[in-house]
């Protein structure tokens, strides 16, 4: 039984009613008047000089009010991380990737707004392309950015431990490679703004973003306008999964056309569009050597990787990071080296992707614990019990295990699977296989995007001046993952009122800080800011119960609607009549005998000190390290995860289905137990998809081929297997109420458990991906060929490993 | 450490820092110590274990990124 009234039950998300009958208002139901149509000119080439941009046509055609270039914006670098900033709104004078921003046109009527674009005269001298990371790395190659020398825009080095020293108490050594293909997030919802301003220069941008925060922070600096004067209004949004975390041109450069007609501009992306900007997974390219002891003791991990980030920075400098770092848990890894390097190419730019850098990399560690399993003769699953870390644990990279369910998370799903017996009876013969992967990942970042002490999380919690509910501000982000309910089920659980009872108002800079609904954050750092804001509303009017009744405050008990009192008692029979008289007429006044309810606490609060707010703020703690003058380090907390697929693989024709999962995710405290596991579903899925059959693809001259979602394929429901969602709950402390983090943290052993239970089920350890039925196909065709497994990939992976151990070498 | 200072960027901003001041001094000085942090000196990403001889001059650049910013 839960110890709270309202946390941890399957209370209905708030906002599911308004969803499911079409109420929501998304960024393309709204309007605004007198509002103009922006549309955008993208470039059409990879990589060039614009040596004509002539809007004149353009700009006579009638119902064209405005057109923006990089005359009109400047040329203010932005980005994501300020050490990166990288990107103009409008290329200045040279495009980097097809779908690159140029210009963009406001018009009366969208037809006329892209009929505009096509009137605007631009040439463009072709330069030559860098396509993919072995022609970026290469010596000589055409470098896309003076700033980046060879084409690497971050690299990173971690030496955690001393991999050298300890490589020779390692038994035995595994060594493989695995190449992934770009991605894109698939969203439902594709990008859009409606940007207005008014006589005195306040400018508000409703936009589909996970960052209101953020967004207008780049805004204001590019646009040169006050960070007061620049409001973020989020309404709801269809899906983030990371490329909305950032401002994106199409939000300034609406903006600036809204500030120089005077009238609000709305544009929305095409689905096309939303490939083109992607800031999506980035390809990866890693390659680890894994040494272990004869009884399965876990030595070194030494790793190295590239990634294709794309034409700009956006997030790659963290994402590059994470790649390594994440593999610091949740096994004992004594040692760990990492060296990684991101590369620029004339494709749309890759950024952050739920699960961040890590996902790639943990297939492959996955993918190579279960190769060691196989040599030494052990269950893969004991092998991964026999290395796993527990709570007050440390990693090797100074990573806190406040909390780690990772054991309890591998043994619910071994339990579930029914795995010792399946592992034995599948028929390899007939394409069945079994396979289990774990995966670890961040509780919100321990650092803001920008160097800065600002608080992660503010809330405001005030107690309705009618008495009896309450409304809870927020800039949080609520992007479909279910924050605004978590929000309010906290509100509602502190001040002991029914959850009906609060009302979220999120997404808009005007209410408080909050960095956005990125890193697996919200729950976490949000939490704990709403709970104390509520916390302190509920002090508020206990203090005035205390001075009205009799003290001390501390006795004053609330729960479920009512106010009670823990020892003693109070006579609230004056205040009743007066709340009475105060509401002649009304018809749910309390009933005779009923207790003293909430609703007439807070009203007799208000009418004595007015209007009752609670405020709540939240930074991470600085957590300590063994490094001289620590500061925050990674994360406050870490969540965890175990999956278990089933999978039948057509050995004709390579068709990958998967017949059952058994997934487990360890969250601290479920604060809604079906949103736990919705996400942990929503989790697996994203995996399947990029595990079995997401890649973009791009021809020679660097165009997207794929920009739609009739050829990049996604999971559809036809795809989903039985799914068994098991949620443990290891109490974080870092954590309000001991939650923590579920929205990212399930992706990571979503693709290594199906790449295990493929190999059980045709002897194919995969070094690329996704999966396609194309791929599986040759590759079972040529395991059993003269020459042995081999991949198309496996000889340009040879040389970008070169490339890259050469660099290192040359340090 | 030699008695004067020179003009150099760190993080975006001038900073007056004792001549030929290494990275760990630098990374000391300026409390910018985390196991994670990353270093670049004009553009260049710095091995730690050269931050003990590597060197600042007038008119450098660092950066000290503290790359577990999330996404």
């Amino acid at each position: 039984m839960s110890k709270h009234d309202i946390l941890n039950s399957r209370a209905p998300r708030i906002d599911a009613a308004e969803k499911v009958t079409g109420r929501s208002q998304y960024l393309d139901d709204l309007t605004r008047p007198n509002m103009l149509y922006g549309a955008l000119l993208q470039s059409p080439v990879a990589h060039g000089k614009i040596v004509k941009l002539d809007t004149t046509r353009a700009m006579a055609l009638p119902g064209v009010v405005e057109i923006v270039t990089a005359k009109e914006a400047g040329d203010i670098l932005f980005g994501v991380s300020p050490a990166r900033y990288d990107e103009t709104v409008f290329a200045v004078d040279r495009v980097r990737y097809v779908g690159e921003e140029i210009a963009a046109v406001a018009a009366e009527d969208i037809e006329t707004a892209m009929e505009a674009v096509g009137l605007i005269d631009l040439e463009i001298e072709e330069l030559p392309t860098v396509l993919d990371m072995e022609a970026a790395l290469t010596p000589g190659a055409q470098e896309l950015f003076e700033r980046y020398s060879g084409n690497v825009t971050a690299e990173v080095f971690q030496d955690f431990g001393d991999v050298e020293k300890e490589r020779g108490k390692a038994d035995k050594v595994y060594t493989d490679h695995l190449l992934s293909q770009m991605q894109d997030a698939a969203f439902m919802e594709p990008h859009g703004c409606i940007a207005e301003i008014d006589h005195r220069g306040h400018l508000t941008l409703t936009t589909s973003t996970q960052s209101p925060h953020y967004v207008q922070r780049i805004v204001a600096m590019v646009l040169g306008l006050p960070l007061s004067k620049v409001r973020v209004v989020k309404p709801c949004v269809g899906g983030g999964f990371g490329p909305k975390a950032a401002a994106s041109n199409l939000e300034l450069a609406v903006c600036l056309l809204a500030m120089r007609t005077g009238r609000p501009v709305k544009s929305v992306y095409s689905r096309e569009q939303v490939f083109l900007r992607s800031r999506a997974r980035h390809q990866f390219l890693h390659k680890m050597e894994l040494g272990v002891k004869n009884d399965g003791t876990l030595v070194y991990v030494d790793h190295h990787a590239t990634l294709d980030g794309g034409a700009y920075s956006s997030f790659g400098i963290a994402t590059v990071y994470y790649a390594g770092s994440l593999l610091g848990g949740p096994y004992h890894l004594p040692n760990m080296r990492y060296h990684g390097v991101r590369v620029c190419t004339n494709k749309p730019a890759c950024g952050a992707q739920r699960g961040h850098g890590g996902v790639i990399a943990r297939a492959l560690l996955e993918s190579l614990l279960d190769t060691a399993a196989e040599d030494m003769g052990m269950d893969p699953v004991e092998l991964r019990l026999k290395n796993v870390m527990s709570t007050g644990e440390t990693t090797c990279n100074d990573l806190n295990m406040s909390s780690l369910g990772m054991r309890e998370c591998l043994e619910a799903v071994r339990d579930k699977s029914d795995w010792d017996n399946k592992r034995k009876d599948l028929n390899a013969d007939e394409g069945e296989g079994i396979g289990a992967a774990c995966g670890f990942f961040v509780s919100g970042a321990g650092y803001p995007i920008y160097r800065s002490q600002t608080w992660h999380s503010t809330v405001t919690v005030q107690l309705s001046e009618v008495g009896g509910g309450a409304i809870v501000r927020s800039a949080a982000a609520e992007i479909g993952q279910g924050s605004d309910t978590v929000l309010a089920m906290i509100a509602a659980e502190e001040l002991g009122i029914l959850l009906d009872n609060v009302r979220v108002q999120s997404g808009d800079t005007d209410f408080s800080v909050d960095l956005g609904a990125y890193s697996s954050r919200q729950t976490l750092m949000m939490g704990h800011a709403v709970r104390d804001a509520a916390i302190n509303a509920r002090n508020k009017v206990a203090e005035v119960l205390a001075d009205v009744f009799g003290g001390p405050a501390e006795r004053f008990e609330f729960k479920g609607g009512y106010v009670g009192v823990t020892e003693g008692d109070f006579d609230f029979e004056k205040v009743r009549t007066d709340f009475i008289k105060e509401h002649r007429g009304f018809t749910d006044n309390p009933d005779e005998g009923e207790r003293f309810t909430f609703k007439e606490a807070s009203r007799l609060a208000f009418n004595k000190t007015g209007t009752i707010v609670g405020c709540g703020e939240y930074k991470p703690p600085p957590l300590g390290g063994r490094f001289k003058g620590a500061a925050v380090g990674t994360s406050p907390a870490y969540g965890c995860s175990a999956q278990i697929s089933e999978v039948n693989v057509d050995l004709e024709t390579g068709k990958v289905d998967l017949a059952r999962v058994a997934m487990s995710h360890d969250c601290g405290y479920a604060i809604n137990r079906t949103q736990v596991e919705g996400q942990m579903q929503g989790n697996f899925l994203m995996g399947l998809g990029e595990a079995l059959f997401e890649e973009v693809k791009f021809d020679e001259l660097g165009r997207t081929v794929n920009a739609n979602l009739a050829e990049y394929k996604i999971p559809t429901s036809l795809d989903v297997p039985p799914l068994d969602p098991i949620v443990i709950e290891s109490n974080e402390p870092n954590g309000p109420y001991g939650a923590k983090e579920v929205g990212e943290g399930g992706i990571m052993p979503a693709i290594p458990a199906i790449m295990n239970a493929v190999y059980h089920a045709t002897g194919v350890r995969f070094r690329e991906l996704p999966l396609n039925p194309e791929r599986v196909l040759k590759a079972i065709q040529s395991l059993h060929s003269e020459g042995g497994l081999s991949f198309p990939s496996d000889a340009k992976c040879e040389r970008i490993i070169q490339l890259l151990e050469k660099r290192k070498s040359d340090q | 450490m030699a008695d004067s200072t020179i003009e150099i960027t760190v993080n975006g901003f001038g900073e007056k820092v004792p001549s030929a001041s290494t990275i760990s001094y630098l990374i000391e000085h300026l409390k910018e110590g985390d196991r994670h942090l990353l270093v670049e000196h004009n553009g260049k990403f710095i091995h730690p274990q050269h931050w003990d001889t590597i060197a600042v001059d007038t008119g450098d650049t660092i950066e000290f990124i503290h790359a577990c910013f999330g996404g």
